[in-house]
């Protein structure tokens, strides 16, 4: 009776895994469908709105090194949302994060004499400092005040551009005074030529270095979570806050230091945007760079070897949402693709419990209909 | 001076009817165990429904029901996702939220709208008293919903049965399921009811305050309306009170430059309700006890 049970669990070992990536597959392709469905709907050709995303972002010449160049900032943000959902601390403010780093990078970039490489490593660092900082207000706030992570992140993606926006308004603060800007648009300064970011060619695609030090970093935090006692005390963190506090994991080391480094993470892409593509701070500079990261981990599972395949998948949306006016059909439907994918991407975890609870019910009445049958 | 304060008494009554439906709405979710984050989607469908419904239908009576109906389809999404496919309804709440924004961002810019505003309804008399009468008892009729609205709330949840058993898998849900309570299907319900509040807030955005619908329209304030829920300690009336003052918070930001305060400058007065939630959260947070099983998931037999 026990092996032919054993047997039975072996085999749906199998098939559960099996059945696990199916799913996957096939409500990705529905969200896909769904949203061919809506341009459909709005009067447009879905074949010719994938054909010009695909163009924009892959085929052209150069086309996807600028590509990559977009997921880099992407790629960084979802490593950090995978550091914090993990040890249980919902970090959501990312969007702001991002845009705190960018100011951060650009006061050390605009004001630090030295060397370009010199200041420009010290801006990106001061990006990670800034977007630390950022999400550290609201780690204070919940392991000394208690306040809700969720709620403090969120309301701190309102501030932030408020205050870019403020200091990119001030003539005696960061509002760019040269010439090139006479109407005198809230916006900084250029970035100097020697402090951006490097770029280098391969098969005739440009980008900078920041896409190698984003892969890098999610690699790494895989490793990390899987193989280092760091990343074992933050998993348990992030199934049962009590129980790892027995265990000995202080939950405000642990936990608060998840948020700050998210929230560093965050900020360093504000601050590659800033060196790499952007050149000066204004209020909208994370360009929802934040809110997208997020749903890249998301849809990835909180997997760090996932998000970098979805963030190039995320940087093919992005890259190509702006070759989309040609087709008539307005761009945001890449945000519903988007949006329509982190929801594809619970459903087979769900259905998977939905049909263990049929299972169970399944083999409990069969147990009762032995036992009956005993007697 | 008197006219300065009854200019912002106008439109802080408006702001807190506003918050006031959402808050309510998120309170019951809240209470059955829901950090309810796609309240600002479920504000936001809601009033791009109420906006299609009136100008579809000619009728901002009809538009207000769309808008209800858009909230309640949200809430529908949300409550089984969270609570019967047991997915996590923070991600829920978020991929939500983001879906509904970019639908109605990509359906707004296909449909032109003319879109009908509900009448005033003045209350004669009341409507003389001095700096408050205009802004209470001389508004858009759907405000004075708000007056209902919060005891309705507070007689649901404390003397009806529903009430006690939505209370209850909020507390315990275990013990609550051990009596007999279905857990999941309360909890499912209390979404139902704030996606029609949220939709219903995001209707009388578009419909009565406004009388348009613009991209993005709600702004986070479906997220103000939860940390007044948070700032209210879970307490009907601490909610109220938290809509209140969020809502005078945003009139203030919006009446400040208007009455001829000039010298604060507009980027931090656009950011001030949002630092005050926060400061307030810092200030109240550790007096309030929350809901013991809120944002935790119920599996039967399950930790």
């Amino acid at each position: 009776m026990s092996a032919t049970t054993g047997q039975m669990h072996e085999e749906s070992k199998l098939k559960r895994a099996a059945l696990h990536i199916g799913l996957f597959a096939l409500f990705f392709a529905l969200a896909l469908l769904a949203s061919g469905l809506l341009v459909f709907a709005v009067g447009g050709a879905p074949t010719e709105v994938l054909g010009t995303l695909i163009d924009g972002s892959l085929i052209i010449d150069g086309a996807w090194g600028r590509t990559l160049a977009e997921t880099a900032p992407m790629l960084l943000v979802a490593t950090g949302v995978i550091v914090a959902f993990r040890s249980g601390y919902y970090n959501i403010g990312q969007e702001g994060q991002v845009g705190i780093g960018a100011l951060f990078a650009t006061l050390v970039a605009l004001q630090m004499p030295g060397p370009g490489w010199f200041v420009l490593i010290m801006a990106l660092i001061a990006s990670a400092v800034g977007g630390g900082i950022w999400a550290g207000i609201a780690a204070g706030a919940y392991f000394l005040r208690k306040v809700d992570v969720l709620i403090s992140t969120l309301l701190l993606v309102f501030i932030a551009p408020k205050i870019i926006l403020y200091l990119t308004s001030r003539e005696s603060l960061l509002l760019d005074m040269s010439g090139s800007n006479s109407r005198r648009a809230s916006q900084s300064e250029q970035i100097p030529e020697g402090v951006r970011m490097p770029e280098f060619t391969i098969f005739g695609n440009t980008m900078d270095f920041g896409i190698i030090g984003a892969v890098v970093a999610a690699l790494g935090l895989g490793y990390l979570l899987a193989r280092t006692v760091w990343g074992l005390q933050l998993r348990t963190l992030g199934l049962n806050e009590r129980m790892a506090q027995r265990v000995g994991i202080k939950p405000a080391r642990v936990g608060g230091g998840a948020i700050v480094g998210s929230g560093a993470m965050a900020g360093l892409a504000g601050g590659v945007i800033l060196l790499a593509s952007a050149f000066r701070l204004q209020d909208r500079i994370s360009n929802d760079t934040g809110w997208d990261g997020l749903l890249v981990a998301l849809v990835a599972r909180l997997n760090a070897f996932a998000v970098v395949p979805v963030s190039f998948f995320f940087g093919i949306l992005r890259r190509g949402s702006s070759s989309l006016r040609a087709t008539g059909v307005s761009q945001t439907i890449t945000d519903i693709v988007q949006a329509l994918f982190v929801i594809a991407a619970l459903l087979p975890a769900a259905i998977m419990i939905v049909r263990d609870r049929r299972r169970a019910r399944h083999l409990a009445a069969l147990a009762t209909e032995l036992e009956t049958a005993d007697d | 001076m008197i006219d300065d304060i009854s200019t912002i008494m106008d439109s802080t009554i408006r702001l807190v009817n506003l918050l006031m439906f959402a808050a309510l709405g998120e309170y019951v979710a809240e209470r059955a165990g829901t950090i309810n984050i796609s309240l600002e989607g479920m504000m936001l469908g809601g009033a791009y429904g109420a906006a299609i419904g009136s100008s579809e239908l000619g009728s901002p009576v009809a538009g207000i029901f769309c808008g209800m109906a858009v909230g309640l389809l949200v809430a529908t999404a949300q409550a089984h996702l969270s609570h019967n496919l047991n997915a996590n309804q923070f991600v829920v709440g978020l991929a939500l939220s983001a879906l509904i924004l970019g639908l109605t961002t990509f359906f707004f810019i296909e449909i032109d709208m003319a879109v009908g505003r509900i009448g005033t309804l003045e209350i004669p008399l009341l409507s003389e008293i001095p700096i408050l009468g205009k802004a209470v008892f001389s508004q858009r009729w759907l405000g004075y919903f708000t007056f209902a609205l919060i005891p309705f709330v507070w007689w649901l949840l404390q003397r009806t049965t529903w009430g006690l058993e939505v209370r209850s898998v909020g507390e315990n849900p275990a013990a609550a399921d051990a009596s007999g309570v279905p857990v999941l299907a309360r909890r499912r319900q209390a979404i139902y009811l704030c996606g029609i509040l949220a939709g219903l807030s995001g209707a009388y955005l578009s419909v009565s305050v406004v009388g348009s619908f613009s991209q993005n329209m709600t702004a986070g304030k479906g997220f103000i309306a939860i940390a007044a829920v948070l700032f209210g300690g879970w307490r009907l009336w601490g909610v109220v009170a938290g809509a209140a003052l969020f809502g005078l918070a945003d009139a203030l930001r919006i009446a400040l430059p208007a009455v001829g305060v000039q010298n604060i400058p507009g980027p931090l007065l656009d950011s001030f309700p949002f630092v005050l939630a926060l400061a307030v959260l810092l200030v109240f947070a550790t007096r309030a006890r929350k809901p013991a099983a809120l944002a935790e998931p119920f599996v039967r037999g399950g930790g």
